[in-house]
């Protein structure tokens, strides 16, 4: 694939919720290897634009194109590149950290490693919380947990919602880190975050979404 | 899959606990109601014992899928490579392992308190076996219409409740016959006939709601 060309494309997308505009005419691309940050004022439709990018929401109105298919529809194509990791973070309250990583794998159809779960919590520095069910860790814990799927698994396109959310310094970093190897790679990601976020030698591109004019 | 939520059940006792408890307690206080001449309540055992079951499966249906809808676990179901209707038998298999089985190996018992005929305890558990996860299956799709939706108990009951008559018809039906000295092949084969259109269908159903569910859901 040429580096340019775009894998996901958002074409003139609107979306209502009964007679609410949630989002009006939105168009936006990402070309592969490109770091896209979605920011915004609260409310304005960050977490619904990456479901609707993840195919988990269907447009009203335009297309959303996954390497030139269109979603629904390209499920499949999609389902085999994509890492989501939404606002609730995906991880199972009554389940250990690296039993949640387990069932991430198996049910994203990926190679399930449980030796490398626990490198990568212990990465995390979760190493001696591997034995608590998750609900007993704190938030940022809990982040950590779903985001140690940023090194296990490899996919070509993250859709990652306020990943930041909740993580200390050294979380942050972490991120950081994964983020760039993932552009390095050739991979893409489309993340929302209120923080600005500093790559070294990788460009972050952001794009400011505007709450609706009928919302305000 | 299956042993996750496995896991998950037998780590929090009340969900599997709950049910049996419900089942237990309903069908002792009918020889309390209906006072205690053994043939009475022999007559009225396989209603009774029916009904006990498959509203303690109800109570424990509502839970299926809202824990996973609350952690953000439903969303990556939808997004998974593993198709969908996969992990929804999965789930309904070990949510019938949870709440079916245990009412299914405990109804003998109950059914030799309400003073059913020995030859009737068997039918009664291999009528209980195909009529209980035909519920699940049943009520799995009633689940996944209303994942959306908060306190979805008594919706959820509307829409399973009359899917589940036939089952309480041929499955009491069975062991009625058997107290009876009846042939109860018939109402047996009913009854898995209905467990196989269950197993073949509900799964598509309940992915498709889910599916629904998810993208109809608000954000937070």
């Amino acid at each position: 694939m040429t580096p340019d060309e775009p894998v996901l494309v958002c074409d003139h997308v609107s979306l209502w919720r009964g007679d609410a505009v949630i989002i009006e005419e939105l168009s936006l691309e990402v070309a592969s290897g490109e770091v896209l940050r979605l920011e915004g004022e609260n409310g304005c439709g960050k977490t619904t634009v990456l479901r609707l990018l993840a195919g988990l929401v269907e447009p009203d109105e335009g297309e959303v194109r996954f390497r030139g298919e269109r979603l629904p529809g390209a499920d499949r194509a999609l389902a085999d590149a994509l890492l989501y990791i939404g606002h609730r973070p995906g991880v199972g309250g009554a389940l250990h950290p690296d039993e949640n990583l387990s069932v991430a794998a198996a049910i994203a159809g990926s190679h399930n490693n449980p030796d490398r779960h626990r490198e990568v919590l212990i990465e995390l520095g979760l190493g001696d919380r591997l034995d608590l069910p998750v609900a007993a860790l704190s938030a940022g814990q809990r982040r950590r947990v779903a985001l140690a799927r940023l090194a296990l698994e490899q996919r070509d396109l993250w859709l990652l919602d306020e990943p930041l959310t909740a993580l200390d310094a050294a979380g942050l970093d972490w991120v950081r880190e994964r983020i760039s190897e993932q552009a390095a790679r050739g991979g893409t990601v489309v993340f929302t975050t209120h923080q600005t976020l500093e790559l070294p030698g990788v460009e972050v591109r952001t794009r400011v979404l505007k709450t609706p004019d009928s919302l305000e | 899959m299956l042993r996750r939520d496995l896991l998950i059940g037998a780590r929090s006792a009340g969900q599997w606990l709950n049910p049996l408890m419900f089942f237990v307690i309903v069908v002792s206080l009918f020889p309390l109601g209906i006072g205690s001449e053994p043939q009475q309540l022999a007559a009225v055992a396989p209603g009774v014992l029916w009904v006990s079951a498959l509203l303690a499966m109800l109570l424990s249906l509502d839970s299926l899928f809202e824990r996973d809808k609350a952690d953000g676990v439903l969303d990556q179901f939808v997004l998974g490579r593993t198709p969908l209707s996969v992990v929804v038998l999965a789930k309904v298999i070990a949510h019938w392992m949870l709440s079916g089985l245990p009412l299914l190996l405990l109804s003998p018992l109950l059914g030799l308190m309400l003073g059913l005929p020995g030859q009737a305890l068997g039918t009664l558990a291999l009528a209980l076996l195909p009529g209980t996860l035909t519920l699940s299956l049943i009520g799995a799709i009633g689940a996944a219409l209303t994942v959306g939706l908060n306190r979805s108990g008594v919706l959820l009951s509307l829409l399973v409740l009359p899917l589940i008559v036939p089952v309480l018809i041929f499955g009491a039906g069975a062991v009625s016959a058997a107290a009876g000295g009846y042939e109860t092949s018939a109402a047996l084969s009913l009854l898995l006939a209905m467990l196989m259109l269950a197993l073949s269908l509900a799964p598509l159903a309940t992915a498709a709601a889910l599916r629904v569910g998810v993208a109809s859901a608000d954000q937070s």
